[in-house]
């Protein structure tokens, strides 16, 4: 099993997929590539989902949350970070997502990423939930 | 030891030659935004220097004076660090809690249609969860020891 990517709009329409890059990695390695699609498409971009390529629910790695911080300083706003199991679908933001002057008051600094208990809106639409089938495909599920 | 009196004179065609080779060390071409092809003149950047161009709060700029090209990526970031929170990038707006800990440093060596090496300091992209699952698969659980699975102690 390997992981994959998607990155997505505002809308949660996909802007470009990564799946294994034929090194023998089987996690996602650092990307220029990646980083160049993200700073492109920075005035749409709602943030990455990947695949963590077992079943059941799941937390992002120390990896991951540093990715997730260092991106987001490097775009300027916070995004959102589905993590997706053969399973389940897990939303991540930062505790400080809503917006950076109304920080969260519980807020442990730039890692704090924190799991949304619910979606709301177009995560729930079909185009949405079909991408994850996409992942877990290109994850080898 | 090369003697001067060894060296050719010049004549019109090579005078031409070199002349037109020093236009081109400083001269780029590129294409402007109405597709027009237009020159401008490259960067004063020595052989071992490079332009260092930094990403960071949605915004990019270069450092005004060019780096050492083997510098190390601790340093650059270091650097940018300190040139930011200045605000001493144009392009870039001062930002004082700057933290570049999980940026990258991308080396692009000079080339023909660009004459001059180029630093980009950008953002990290990997997603993994090796530092979990210990680099393994169990597909029921996460693996929380390297080599077995901590809830259904499946080995390797």
């Amino acid at each position: 099993m390997i992981e994959a990517a998607m990155v997505f709009d505002l809308q949660g329409y996909p802007l470009y997929w990564r799946g294994p890059d034929g090194c023998g990695f089987d996690t996602i390695e650092d990307s220029r590539t990646l980083w160049e699609v993200l700073w492109e498409n920075r005035c749409r971009l709602g943030g990455v989902a990947h695949t963590h390529p077992w079943k059941g629910k799941t937390s992002p790695s120390h990896t991951d949350v540093t990715t997730f911080a260092a991106v987001e300083a490097g775009i300027g706003r916070r995004l959102l970070w589905p993590i997706v199991t053969m399973t389940h679908v897990n939303y991540f933001v930062h505790a400080n997502w809503w917006s950076a002057a109304d920080r969260h008051p519980d807020s442990q600094g730039p890692l704090d990423y924190r799991e949304l208990t619910e979606v709301w809106g177009w995560h729930n639409n079909t185009h949405w939930l079909s991408n994850f089938l996409g992942l877990r495909q290109l994850s080898g599920g | 030891m090369v003697n001067e009196r060894d060296w050719p004179e010049p004549t019109v065609t090579t005078l031409a030659k070199s002349m037109r080779e020093v236009e081109d060390e400083n001269i780029l071409r590129r294409l402007n935004m109405a597709n027009e092809l237009v020159m401008i003149p490259a960067p004063n950047i020595p052989e071992n220097m490079a332009k260092l161009t930094i990403t960071y709060n949605g915004q990019q700029g270069d450092l005004p004076d060019p780096v050492s090209y083997d510098s190390t990526d601790g340093d650059l970031k270091q650097m940018a660090a300190e040139s930011v929170r200045q605000g001493y990038i144009p392009g870039l707006d001062a930002v004082a809690a700057v933290d570049f800990t999980d940026f990258v440093v991308d080396r692009f060596p000079a080339r023909d249609d660009v004459p001059y090496h180029r630093l980009s300091l950008r953002p990290k992209t990997p997603f993994g969860d090796r530092d979990v699952r210990g680099g393994h698969d169990c597909l029921d659980h996460q693996w929380i020891d390297p080599g077995h699975c901590g809830v259904c102690h499946e080995k390797e």
